[in-house]
């Protein structure tokens, strides 16, 4: 079969490459780290600056940008296919608002200093911001008969939100101004086991709870009325996308802060790859190829100007908005076989 | 009720509980086909949206094959009831096979994996419909008359008993249209129940076996498309305004020419049709003489021409009709055969009567060739 010989070569493609990425990602920067003795460290030998800077550092800084890239492509993918837009991320429903407005207060409001973003405290109070963002548009969710309206509620929390925050900033310090910003730009530098722990203890249920909703997302290919005639329960399916789409964008901006493109971009490039949209298909190619795309961009936000860190969302931008264009450009001339 | 594919019991439906149509009462055995019919916004969508548990109903019951259809879970609600509806959808990388294959949704496990009897029952459906040829083909590269057969393929494919289409001609060429009701004739034949809301009034009289007319708050009448098209009533139904211009064999026609006729159309042996019409464009006002109230001519004439003089079939225009046609031919500045002058006279003596009358009277005669192209 065709399709069979497809599918198999590019996911071991895709499987491929998130483990070479892992290993480059690990080996590269201010002290080299060769295979060699990336193995020896893995087999519990290896030097001890080695094994400081692999396990202390790189593995888990590597580990945790696969799994945030895991997250926002499946997020973007949900999001994309429930609205039928296909330049929804995972952050149109004003997630990563809520995070940052939450994010603000915890800055401006306790008077302690926190040194870097990665206290608990902050992280906290980002994911319960964005959750508390899921839950304005989930009960929102309720009331609207139309799913779009769910995006404009979404952009209207958003900017209520950036007003909010933005209204508290006048009241910050330079430093705690600073730190908001550094904060929305995004930043893989805070992954530490026990955070990479608690993202994989979010991230992979919803993966896996995800693909248990394969067959219901397949059926939304048609559109509701069509959904709902085959038997799949419209409030219960709403419900379970939005959660899982908000959980997994809520980690992620709770962790590493709002990261751009990337959800955008890793659905389209999935449907390039693989030619299809069957849900079973694309929902480990956007897995696979969500955990690439990060490994691949903290690669030049780590080593382009050392010590220096490049903000995540740039690189992602950099790479994912041209991808963007290219499928805008791409659908445009496709769509004069469309019937409008 | 439990003998019956469909039936409803005092319906009321309507949105937010506003209701819009009061006391549906329908009951459709297998294999019928019910056609709802009514103007614009009368309510035929929301019917079809609350036979289809898309809104709830506001008093009533729907049965489907015996059970209620609030008490049937959605799984076997999917099994039983399957939807075309007026647009095709928009799909992304899926071909038509993948379209149709959506309809296994009901009968596939947890992953909705397609199984050997889930691609056989696909590729039956295609054949069924004659759209295997399609199978490969993106769905979105097809024409929309390509379109609504897959999507009549993926009903089918649905294995449910009963099919609802909401309009599914509406976008559809002449051509498109008869195939499309052809293979849903079919489909009844073989047992399935079908309910359809049909613009096309034409082709409702044709296909279906019961017409329901939904107006004002009700079905106005239920009925064969015998009884429906009774008395004009079908022209009523649609608020145009000469009903009797409507029955099952011809389509209405556009306003007749004001003002005092000046013409006079001789006719009686059939092709007078274009011409009136000609006329009806060149806003000419006229009358037209003696044709036969069994004829095709006849509805048309009744529709365009100030007067009509008719018969019944193959009765002998008499004396007093001849006198009107004569009046009013006369009245006439210009006389136009429909046909040749010897065909008119082998109608009868009626005819020949008239054409030497307008000979006499030195009428100026015009043959129907002269109106019938364009650009004179």
């Amino acid at each position: 079969m065709n399709n069979r010989l497809r599918y198999s070569t590019a996911f071991a493609f895709l499987i491929l490459a998130v483990l070479v990425l892992i290993i480059i990602n690990i080996g590269a920067g201010s002290v080299r780290i060769s295979p060699a003795e990336l193995m020896a460290v893995v087999r519990g030998g290896g030097s001890e600056l080695s094994r400081k800077v692999v396990l202390e550092m790189r593995a888990p800084r590597a580990i945790g940008a696969a799994l945030i890239g895991m997250a926002l492509g499946l997020s973007g993918y949900l999001l994309q296919n429930f609205f039928q837009n296909p330049i929804a991320g995972p952050f149109i429903l004003g997630i990563s608002s809520g995070a940052r407005l939450a994010v603000a207060i915890v800055l401006i409001v306790t008077l302690t200093r926190t040194h870097r973003m990665s206290s608990i405290t902050l992280i906290t109070a980002s994911f319960i911001g964005a959750l508390a963002a899921m839950l304005v548009v989930l009960a929102i969710a309720g009331f609207v008969k139309q799913m779009s309206m769910l995006i404009v509620c979404g952009v209207m929390v958003s900017y209520i939100t950036s007003a909010i925050t933005e209204y508290m900033v006048t009241f910050a310090d330079d430093a705690n101004i600073v730190k908001l910003h550094n904060w929305g730009r995004g930043s893989f530098s805070a992954l530490s086991w026990p955070n990479v722990a608690v993202l994989a203890e979010i991230i992979i249920p919803c993966s896996i709870l995800a693909l248990f909703l394969s067959k219901s997302i397949a059926a939304y290919a048609l559109g509701e009325a069509y959904a709902q005639n085959l038997g799949v329960n419209l409030r219960a399916f709403r419900l379970a996308l939005i959660l899982l789409a908000s959980l997994l964008a809520a980690a992620v901006a709770a962790f590493a802060g709002p990261i751009s493109f990337v959800g955008i971009a890793v659905p389209h490039l999935a449907k390039g790859l693989f030619k299809t949209t069957k849900p079973l298909i694309i929902m480990p190619a956007v897995l696979l190829g969500g955990a690439i795309f990060c490994l691949f961009c903290d690669l030049p936000a780590r080593l382009l100007f050392p010590p220096l860190e490049l903000s995540i969302s740039t690189v992602t931008a950099i790479f994912g908005a041209p991808i963007v264009l290219y499928v805008m450009l791409h659908r445009r001339r496709q769509k004069v076989g469309l019937y409008e | 009720m439990n003998d019956f594919a469909l039936s409803c019991k005092q319906l009321t439906v309507g949105y937010d509980g506003t209701p819009l149509l009061k006391d549906l009462n329908f009951s459709l055995p297998r294999g019928a086909i019910l056609c709802l019919i009514g103007p614009n916004g009368a309510g035929k969508t929301t019917i079809i949206k609350t036979l289809i548990s898309q809104i709830k109903p506001i008093e009533g019951t729907v049965y489907l094959s015996g059970s209620k259809l609030s008490e049937l879970k959605s799984q076997e609600r999917a099994r039983e009831l399957s939807i075309v509806l007026t647009r095709p959808v928009q799909t992304e990388l899926m071909n038509c096979y993948e379209v149709v294959a959506t309809a296994r949704h009901p009968y596939t496990g947890r992953f909705g994996v397609l199984n050997l009897e889930d691609e056989a029952a696909v590729a039956a459906a295609l054949q069924e419909v004659g759209v295997s040829h399609l199978a490969k083909r993106d769905f979105r590269l097809c024409s929309d008359g390509e379109k609504q057969r897959v999507m009549l393929a993926r009903a089918l494919c649905q294995d449910a008993s009963v099919m609802i289409l909401d309009e599914p001609t509406s976008h559809l060429d002449l051509r498109h249209k008869l195939d499309f009701l052809g293979i849903v004739q079919k489909l009844a034949r073989r047992g399935i129940t079908i309910v359809m809301s049909l613009h096309e009034l034409e082709l409702a009289v044709r296909i279906a076996d019961l017409i329901a007319c939904v107006k004002g708050d009700s079905l106005t009448r239920l009925g064969s498309p015998a009884e429906i098209f009774a008395d004009g009533y079908a022209a009523s139904l649609y608020d145009l305004p000469r009903p009797e211009a409507f029955d099952a064999n011809s389509f209405p026609e556009l306003p007749r020419s004001s003002g005092e006729p000046t013409h006079f159309v001789l006719a009686g042996a059939g092709g007078a049709s274009h011409l009136m019409r000609a006329l009806q464009r060149a806003d000419v006002a006229f009358n037209c003489g003696i044709l036969a109230d069994n004829e095709a001519d006849f509805a048309v004439a009744t529709a365009l021409a100030t007067e009509v003089i008719w018969t019944r079939p193959r009765q002998v225009p008499n004396a007093r009709e001849v006198a009107r046609a004569k009046s009013l031919l006369s009245q006439a500045e210009n006389v136009l055969f429909s046909t040749a002058e010897e065909e008119l006279c082998n109608l009868g003596e009626a005819w020949q009567e008239l054409i030497s009358e307008a000979k006499r009277l030195n009428k100026p005669i015009q043959m129907a060739e002269e109106y019938l192209h364009y650009g004179i």
